[in-house]
């Protein structure tokens, strides 16, 4: 007889058919009699039936009319692309082991001191100490020989292989290669059909060549999709303010969200402020992006400009949300005022719940000189936090007829005792409980009464 | 024409040829991308593309004991873990996302295929895309395009062992990502 451990390691083979018919009938046998093991297929049938059940989008048949159309027009840049390589390559051959490593550090070290030697003669010829075995082209004009460098780069495969050519690169070029790659990014992002290999390859070298003139270039590649990601690696290479509004522009794109949290936190206070100052005088639609990183980062500098914006209706649920992020108390005066619309109220409570036991003393000293309304809609928010600390909050509404529904039930919620509308017996409970509970945080219960 | 001449055709240059075996592959080629891609158009447009011009590359390579899909399937799928390799260090980016919340989950009461609100379907998506690749590619070919673990295995040149347990934690992942709708 099969245990249940036994059945249950063999059900998912038993769901994938794979049993014999012997093994079959063992399982079955057991399932009539195991509540837990029929559970377990059964759980194990309901995935498959969810993921039978999942449609995936149709395509169109001009899509399909298209489809060979494209595969050949990639196969045939891919045979461009292999045929420039091994032109590139071809005078390397066998001579050393990456070759088109080799072929970069070759014309790193030729940029200032242009060099051509060719096979034929036909060109004056001063060798290379390093091709000791192939004569090699090297082409005079610094910054065709950046490009085609770049070109090569972009093909290699192995990580490695980039690192070295990238530090390379930095150490025997520098800033001296900076104006020639800007100049070819400028000509290359801007083309209808971009090299993208090239424009991904003169992205990177800037990037860690920290070329500052390139920022707003780089900036522009963000506009392309295919150059966003090598882009913020750059961005985040070159540390520049500048960047700033860019990241800040792209970061409703999900796949970069994460990096460009990461860029700005390391700039630290100036790159907050360049967000605050987005969030004063930015377009409506990277004002949007502005909200959700000042939630996003906590920027507590940031409450001001956010109350300035909630005055824009299409803003208002953002900025809650953001205030809600940031989680500091000094936002409550500006989400009693947004409280004021009944269609936003919901969110504001979410964003004080966020704020926990830190907003209730905010909460709380505006309840004496507020009205009846306010104090309700304070009241709600105060209910929201759910913390031990508002209970005297909460025991002095009962009295008071408006709130004393929401106080007994948020009482209940919190101390899981119930004395109804009594407020006598909800005191006497309180004192006994600060008695058991001494240690607990200052301020745990207070006498004040929240009416007045 | 059938499949193996129309492959001896396009080896020897016959440019019709070709394009009538990617006509015939494309559909399989792309659905099965779009279900590794989780539902993501473009990026299964461009898999299902960058795999035929692998298989061009190398179709002097293929040999023909086992079915031309399969090895199409092979070459997707390996384009795939390496594309996700090579993103994967963005995918802290979940972190971001926030979860959903008041999903209509699915009704079981019903016939063989339930059907699932598109919120729902979406959930499911998400939560498929956020398995390992290998996971997914095995989850997909044993779910989606009816092989048996035998035909995963060859055709992605795994152990048979391997291939059940990538299925067996596929599973369990989404069982447990899922399992406030699978009671």
């Amino acid at each position: 007889m099969l245990n249940c451990n036994r059945i249950k390691e063999l059900l998912e083979s038993y769901h994938n058919g794979e049993l014999t018919d012997t093994q079959k009938q063992k399982i079955e046998t057991h399932l009539l009699s195991c509540d837990n093991c029929r559970a377990e297929l059964e759980s194990l049938k309901r995935l498959e039936k969810i993921l039978q059940g999942v449609k995936f989008d149709e395509r169109s048949d001009e899509f399909w009319a298209r489809y060979t159309g494209k595969v050949r027009n990639k196969i045939a840049d891919a045979n461009k692309t292999a045929r420039r390589y091994r032109l590139r390559i071809a005078a390397f051959a066998g001579a050393l082991s990456t070759a088109a490593a080799v072929l970069l550090v070759i014309l790193i070290n030729s940029i200032n001191k242009p060099v051509i030697i060719h096979p034929s003669g036909e060109k004056p010829v001063r060798p290379l100490s390093i091709t000791k075995t192939e004569p090699v082209i090297i082409y005079s004009e610094t910054s065709l020989k950046i490009s085609k460098l770049l070109r090569v780069y972009a093909t290699l495969k192995d990580d490695s292989n980039r690192k070295d050519v990238e530090s390379e690169i930095i150490e025997n070029i520098g800033d001296k290669a900076a104006p020639y790659l800007v100049s070819a990014l400028r000509e290359n992002i801007r083309k209808r059909n971009k090299d993208y290999g090239l424009c991904n390859g003169l992205i990177r070298v800037l990037g860690c060549l920290k070329e500052r003139e390139a920022v707003y270039l780089i900036a522009e590649a963000m506009d392309d999709e295919q150059l966003r990601v090598v882009s913020v690696d750059a961005l985040d290479k070159i540390r520049s303010l500048s960047a700033i509004p860019c990241l800040v522009k792209w970061y409703s794109d999900t796949d970069i969200q994460t990096e460009i949290v990461r860029i700005i936190r390391q700039q630290g206070k100036d790159a907050e402020r360049q967000i605050v100052s987005i969030l004063r005088t930015g377009s409506p639609e990277i004002k949007i992006n502005a909200i959700k990183l000042s939630g996003d980062l906590k920027i507590k500098t940031a409450i001001p400009a956010l109350a300035q914006v909630s005055t824009e209706r299409k803003m208002k649920l953002m900025v809650i949300e953001a205030l809600g992020n940031i989680g500091s108390p000094e936002a409550i005066p500006i989400l009693y005022e947004l409280a004021k619309d009944p269609n936003v109220f919901g969110e504001v409570c979410n964003a004080v719940k966020k704020m926990g036991g830190d907003a209730i003393p905010y909460l709380t000293s505006y309840f004496n000189t507020m009205d009846s309304k306010s104090r309700q809609n304070a009241f709600e928010m105060l209910t929201q936090i759910e913390d031990k600390r508002t209970l005297p909050y909460l025991i002095s509404a009962l009295s008071e007829r408006k709130l004393q529904t929401q106080a007994e039930a948020t009482l209940r919620k919190i101390t899981n005792q119930d004395f109804g509308t009594n407020q006598r017996e909800w005191w006497k409970w309180l004192k006994e409980d600060s008695e058991q509970n001494k240690d607990k945080k200052s301020g745990y219960y207070k006498s004040e009464t929240i009416v007045s | 024409m059938d499949e193996q001449s129309l492959i001896k055709e396009a080896l020897a240059g016959n440019e019709n040829a070709w394009d009538e075996l990617v006509k015939t592959y494309m559909k399989s080629a792309y659905y099965y991308s779009l279900k590794l891609t989780s539902g993501n158009a473009h990026e299964a447009e461009e898999l299902s593309q960058d795999a035929f011009v692998q298989v061009y590359k190398n179709l002097k390579w293929f040999r023909s004991e086992a079915p031309f899909k399969n090895w199409l399937y092979k070459i997707i799928t390996n384009l795939f873990i390496n594309l996700r390799k090579r993103s994967a260090r963005m995918k802290s980016l979940d972190s971001l996302k926030q979860e959903p919340v008041g999903i209509t989950g699915p009704d079981f009461s019903g016939g063989a295929q339930s059907v699932l609100s598109g919120e729902f379907q979406s959930l499911v998506k998400d939560k498929m895309d956020s398995l390992p690749a290998r996971q997914k590619a095995v989850l997909a070919l044993f779910t989606y395009e009816g092989l048996s673990l035998e035909e995963i295995s060859r055709t992605l040149d795994i152990s048979y062992a391997s291939v059940k347990m990538n299925l067996s934690l596929a599973r369990k992942r989404m069982r447990e990502e899922l399992k406030e709708y699978l009671k």
